[in-house]
Order: C-alpha cells, then sequence, then structure tokens
C-alpha cells in the first residue's frame, strides 16, 4: 500500500488537506530541482516547454479537484453538510472530469504505472462488467469497499471515474446518498480518496527530477527509451495522433451510437464536456510545444489549418452542448468525426513530416 | 446486416481497378517461376490487393472495399484444369474476404463473415485446397472462433469452431495436414469502439491447436504469466515441425519482454533467447515472420523500429540485424527473403545481398506472399 504512511500521519478529517499542502510543497521543490539539473544538458526544447507548461500544471489541477472532490465527499457524509455537499460534490466530480480529460492522453510514464490509467478511468467497459461489480458491492453492503488499502486490491473497476460517477448520479442516487450513516456515501468517499491519492502521486511523479521527465529530456544512447533528440519530440506528436485515435474509437463512435447510454459519463451529462477538454488539452499541447514556430516554407501555414480545424471541433461542440441532448442532430457529431480525422491527417502526414519527426507507430494501427 | 444468403459468395462488383492482367503483365509473370501478393492502400487512401512479379514489379490489382491484410495460397488446385486460388481477407474489424487467382490477379468473388463476427486478416487452407478456416471474432462475447468455408461452393460458411481464445490472429494449418495452429493474441476488440484494446489488464494470449476433422480443441498452451502482455499474432512451421511465433508487446510501461518465441512438441513453448538490448531493437512490436525452408532461416520485421533480422532455426541466437525504413511484409522463396516496405519491394540472396528491388506508389500493407509455380 503505497499511500500508507501519507494517510496514517495526518488527521481524520484534516489528512486529504494535509496531504494536499505537503503535495503542493514537494512539487514545488520537486519541480525546481528538476530545472536546474535538466537545463546544465542540451534538450529537446519542445518537450521541456510541454513538460513545464502542460503536463505538470495539468496534473497539478487534476490533483486539486481530486483532493476537493474527496473533500466535497466528506461534507457529504456528515450530518450537517449532507444536502448541500452533494451539490457541491457534484461539481467537484465535474471539474475532475475535465481536469482528467485535458491531460487522459499522456499515456506514457506515470500514468502507464501500475494500470494507473485504468484505475483512474476504466473505459471502455464492454458489457457493464466493471459497473456491475459496484452495483453489486452497493447492494450487498461489501464493507470492503470502504476502506482505501482493500479497495485498492479490488478490480480496477472500482477505483475510478467511472465508480464514482455511478455512485454520485446513477439511479436513486441522491436518495441514496443523502440517508444518515450512508453506504453509498462511504463507498463514493473511499473512491473519491483513493482518486486524490493516486492522482498526488501521478502529479509527484511527473515534478521528480529522477522520474519519467529526466527519460524524456535526456535523449540518448543509453537512454532506452529515447535514444535520439528526434525520437524524444517525435513522442509529442505520437501522444497527439494516437489521442485522436482513440477519441475516435472510444468518445465519438458510443456517442454516435443510437444507444444514448453509451457514452462516456453520460450520468454525469459530461460527455461533451470531457470531449471538449480532450480536444483543448491536444491543442494546447501542441500549441506549448513550439513546434509551430518552426514551419517554414511551404509548410508555414500548417499551424493556421491545424488551429482552424481544432477550432471547428471545439465550435461544434459547444452548439451542441447549448441545444441540450434532445435537439442534437447526428450531424454534428459527424462533422466532429470528420475534423478529428483531417486533424489525425495533419499531424501525422503533414506536421510531423514538416518537422522531420515521426507521428510513430499507431498502436492501433498495428496488427 | 448480413444474412446467411447474402454472405454465401457475392460476385465482386463495382471495383475501381480494373482486375486482370495487361499484356505486359502476362510477360512479367511468365519470366519467373515465383510471384507475390500483398494487400495495399493507395496514397488517395483506397485499398486493394496486388499481384507483384518475381522482382516486385506491380503487375495486377484489384480493389477492396475494406483494408486487406494477409493473403493466403491454396496448397492445391481444386481441379487438374483449374488455376490456383487465394484470399485475402480483410483485417479487424473488416467482414469482406475476396478471392482471386494470385497468378493473374483475376478476381473469383467476395464473400463475407456472418453477422456479428469479423475477420482478423487471416486464414488456412487444408491441404486439399477445399476448406477454407479464417479467425473470426465473435464479439458479442468476446471469445474467437475459427469459420469454416468451403472453396469448392464460392466460400459458404459452413459452420465455426472456438479458436480456444481470445482474439485470434494467424491461424496455420500444420505439416500434417491434421491440426490448425492459432495464435489467440488475447486482445478483446468489439466494433462499438473501433480498434481499441478493451481488456490489456487482464488479457491472456495462448497457442492453441484444433483437430482439423473434428474441430475439437486439442491443445492450449499458455503464455507464461510473466509473458502475458505479449500478444503472440504470427507464426511460421519450420521443416522439423517446431512453431516460431512473433508477439507484439502490450505493457503500458514498455518493459522489455521477449518477442519471438519456439514452440516444438518435445519442449513446449518457450522465448527465443537474445539480448535484452536485441529485443528492444523492435521497439516492441513484430509485423511479420518467414521462414526460408531452402536455408532453414527465419526472418522477422519490425515497422515501427525500422528493423529486420534473421537467425538460423538451429541456432536462433546469432541474430543479424538490418535496418530497412518501415520494413513489414516479408516472403520466402528459393530465392532468398523477399520484403515490402512502404511502396519498396526488395529481394536478398542473404541477409544483405540484394538481387531485387522495385519501387511502386503503393503503400503496402503488413504481408507478403510468395506464390510458386
Amino acid at each position: 500500500m503505497p499511500f500508507g504512511t501519507d494517510v496514517a500521519v495526518c488527521g481524520k478529517r484534516l489528512r486529504l488537506l494535509c496531504l494536499f499542502f505537503s503535495v503542493l510543497i514537494i512539487t514545488a521543490i520537486a519541480s525546481d530541482n528538476a530545472r536546474s539539473q535538466t537545463s546544465l544538458n542540451s534538450q529537446p526544447d519542445s518537450v521541456l516547454r510541454v513538460l513545464e507548461a502542460f503536463v505538470r500544471p495539468g496534473f497539478d489541477v487534476l490533483s486539486r479537484r481530486a483532493n476537493e472532490m474527496a473533500l466535497a465527499m466528506d461534507t457529504v457524509c456528515s450530518d450537517e453538510g449532507r444536502a448541500r455537499g452533494l451539490e457541491w460534490a457534484q461539481a467537484s466530480f465535474r471539474g475532475m472530469v475535465v481536469a482528467w480529460s485535458r491531460v487522459e492522453f499522456l499515456r506514457i510514464g506515470p500514468l502507464a504505472r501500475n494500470n494507473r490509467l485504468e484505475r483512474m478511468l476504466f473505459w471502455p467497459d464492454r458489457r457493464g462488467r466493471g459497473l456491475r461489480q459496484v452495483r453489486r458491492a452497493l447492494a450487498s453492503e461489501d464493507t470492503t469497499v470502504l476502506d482505501i488499502e482493500t479497495l485498492d486490491r479490488k478490480s480496477v473497476a472500482f477505483q475510478g471515474l467511472g465508480a464514482l460517477e455511478y455512485l454520485l448520479f446513477g439511479e436513486i442516487a441522491k436518495t441514496d446518498l443523502l440517508k444518515p450513516s450512508s453506504f453509498r456515501c462511504r463507498f463514493a468517499t473511499t473512491v473519491a480518496r483513493g482518486m486524490a491519492l493516486r492522482a498526488d502521486a501521478i502529479s509527484n511523479d511527473w515534478n521528480r527530477a529522477d522520474g519519467f521527465s529526466r527519460i524524456w529530456l535526456n535523449p540518448g544512447s543509453e537512454n532506452e527509451r529515447f535514444r535520439t533528440m528526434n525520437e524524444a519530440e517525435s513522442a509529442l506528436i505520437s501522444i497527439i495522433s494516437n489521442a485522436l485515435s482513440l477519441m475516435q474509437d472510444t468518445r465519438l463512435r458510443p456517442l454516435a451510437s443510437s444507444n444514448a447510454k453509451a457514452a462516456l459519463f453520460w450520468r454525469s451529462s459530461q460527455s461533451l464536456a470531457s470531449l471538449s477538454a480532450n480536444i483543448v488539452g491536444l491543442r494546447d499541447q501542441l500549441r506549448i510545444s513550439g513546434l509551430y514556430d518552426r514551419l517554414t516554407g511551404e509548410a508555414a501555414g500548417l499551424d493556421a489549418t491545424i488551429e482552424f480545424e481544432f477550432a471547428n471541433a471545439l465550435r461544434t461542440i459547444a452548439r451542441m452542448q447549448s441545444v441540450g441532448p434532445q435537439n442534437r442532430g447526428s450531424k454534428d457529431l459527424d462533422y466532429i468525426t470528420i475534423v478529428v480525422t483531417s486533424l489525425q491527417d495533419l499531424i501525422g502526414n503533414e506536421l510531423a513530416p514538416a518537422l522531420q519527426l515521426s507521428a510513430g507507430f499507431s498502436p492501433t494501427d498495428g496488427d | 446486416v448480413l444474412t446467411l444468403d447474402r454472405r454465401s459468395f457475392c460476385a465482386a462488383s463495382g471495383t475501381v481497378f480494373v482486375a486482370g492482367l495487361s499484356p505486359i503483365g502476362v510477360a512479367a509473370l511468365e519470366q519467373g517461376d515465383v510471384s507475390f501478393v500483398s494487400a495495399f492502400r493507395t496514397r488517395g487512401g483506397a485499398f486493394g490487393v496486388a499481384v507483384q512479379g518475381q522482382d516486385g514489379h506491380v503487375i495486377s490489382k484489384t480493389a477492396l472495399p475494406q483494408r486487406g491484410h494477409d493473403v493466403v495460397v491454396s496448397p492445391a488446385p481444386l481441379s487438374e484444369h483449374s488455376a490456383p486460388i487465394a484470399v485475402v481477407f480483410a483485417r479487424r474489424p473488416g467482414t469482406v474476404a475476396l478471392a482471386f487467382e494470385p497468378t493473374s490477379g483475376k478476381q473469383i468473388g467476395l464473400f463475407s463473415t456472418p453477422e456479428k463476427r469479423h475477420f482478423y486478416g487471416h486464414g488456412a487452407f487444408s491441404l486439399d485446397g477445399k476448406l477454407l478456416f479464417a479467425t473470426e471474432n465473435d464479439y458479442e462475447r468476446g471469445q474467437g472462433v475459427v469459420g469454416v468455408y468451403d472453396a469448392t461452393n464460392g466460400f459458404d460458411r459452413l459452420g465455426e469452431f472456438g479458436s480456444g481464445g481470445v482474439g485470434p490472429h494467424e491461424i496455420l494449418m500444420l505439416n500434417d495436414g491434421c491440426s490448425l495452429a492459432i495464435a489467440n493474441g488475447g486482445i478483446e476488440t468489439h466494433p462499438d469502439f473501433g480498434r481499441a484494446k478493451l481488456n490489456l489488464m487482464t488479457m491472456q494470449p495462448n497457442l492453441s491447436f484444433v483437430d482439423v476433422d473434428s474441430g475439437t480443441l486439442a491443445n492450449v498452451v499458455p503464455m507464461p504469466k510473466q509473458s502475458c502482455k505479449v500478444s503472440i499474432r504470427h507464426m511460421v512451421q519450420d521443416t522439423r515441425g517446431a512453431l516460431w511465433l512473433a508477439g507484439q508487446n502490450e505493457d503500458a510501461e514498455l518493459r522489455s519482454m521477449p518477442l519471438v518465441w519456439k514452440w516444438s512438441e518435445n519442449s513446449g513453448l518457450s522465448a527465443v533467447e537474445v539480448e535484452e538490448r536485441q529485443t528492444d531493437a523492435f521497439g516492441g512490436y513484430i509485423g511479420s515472420i518467414a521462414y526460408d525452408r531452402w536455408r532453414d532461416v527465419i526472418s522477422v520485421t519490425s515497422p515501427k523500429s525500422h528493423v529486420r533480422a534473421e537467425f538460423s532455426a538451429q541456432n536462433p541466437k546469432a541474430v543479424r540485424f538490418v535496418t530497412q525504413e518501415k520494413v513489414c511484409g516479408v516472403a520466402a522463396s528459393k530465392y532468398g527473403f523477399s520484403y515490402n516496405s512502404l511502396g519498396s519491394f526488395s529481394q536478398f540472396a542473404d541477409s544483405t545481398t540484394i538481387t531485387s528491388e522495385s519501387t511502386s506508389d503503393l503503400i503496402w500493407d503488413n504481408h507478403l506472399t510468395a506464390v510458386m509455380r
């Protein structure tokens, strides 16, 4: 149990807040260390920019949102704050979804470790297998889900946003959560605390001077992951390229299905908010990398074309959000799919070659 | 939605490319005793299957409605006077396959999987050429199956049996003609989520053997627990009966894992030991494998790391790595190994001595198949 010490040192009510501040301090020190150490060598500028201005701040925000979520759950489960707390908890959940969706496609290094990705979000959940387990635990009041340590050893389906969404927004959630000593409330609190600890750990790992950041920032013949500067920079492109492909398969397809309940985060009405944050995250990552500044000659206008397509996707999602689910036509989703395909083509087949980088080998492309 | 009637052998129509050979194509084919077939994509994004001459020149192209993957050639003609038959399968989650004559590119017909099934891009003929076995996904149950098609009757689907695992990929008819070997890669996918891999955390790849006559599972050999993130996909059988398997690493943390495996009746399944650094050279992905029975040599390719590696089946530790941009399709003939990479074809008498080379404006798919005459 990697988080045991932190939890034990802090008091019952304050432990998460305490943990949160200690994380901030550690984060700040680690960031300084990372910067001073890495600036000595010749490093891929684009990666350094993305790490400092996108990845680290992005996971820091996720960690803050996850800790807020856990605090809100504490309030929901308390006698004095129950009704007000629920609204806060649901709003915190939405905030956490957006923070997560901005960075979730950085599926390398810290997020790839110990199944953290799946523990944060088990999706797609084919045949609702994960959710069935959550329902069963709820129905049988299985007390092993009320302890972070035992929950941590259970299926990943218990541990992330999917479980928490069901507990907060599922059928009879409100009535169930507001009961005195509600089992559902304690279950949701445990899930939220586990997620806060995990988000802290991921953020810490990104901020560590000797962690994955150093591997990414210091390509070389002895570096098993990135042998050349080109490989390190190409990873930025392949992250975006793979993300666009996964977005199509696991987000847009279910959204376009005739089953309104097939989409990710349909219970909390966050499907489009999450998609929008996914796209904003990829757009910002590319902007921040500074790779656009290197486009010259015939490729000079490519950044404007890519930005135009990102804006098209975001504008369409915003319009869909404004009209509400009843008035949404399938044409908007078809259009977003076309735009995402176009972005994949622009980034993989035009931007990458123009920068002498490789969009890599898409894991969804090989067979 | 496909029905039983519709799936049975509908003639290809509305195709874009002109099938069949030009007079130049006929001349090119007559010059050699080996030709090659491979699926391709055009720069404009259309899909097809091509016949290449002995020197790799494209001599015919046939359109495919979906992206093709591997081509399997029947080991025996159906009658004394009939031409050999080849079948190209759509890759997952495609549902069509095209039968054609691999010596001319002439179309025989399209056929498809039934409802709730899709192909995985590979198949195998029975030794008499009468039956075709194709790996398929029963995606509602998340289980692999093998569809059985009647090559003597328009590739009508006769039935199916379980593949013994999840995500079956390459299927081989073993030299004895009695058993099929199936590389169950262990990865679950569902068309609702495109090509997204749904069970990477819990995947359990295995090598299974099915008795051809009864369709019953004779043996299932699981990948060892510490290597369960290696999805075995492609395989060849050597002349001594051993199977050589090539895998793809699905470990999220990209920990180094052996990708080449050997199975034999006496020794079971074990990793082919090479230096860790050599394992890393594949970038976690082997796209294709071929066996040169004339020299007893195996070749594997990694388009991800732009390398190919050759080793003797007698002494697999002595691996020769050669850098080759985007190399993937590999086929063995008596002339040595031939490789397709992006739009290029190259043939080597040994690992580095090039004997033939040609380029085209097509982008070759993962596999290259040699057709001997």
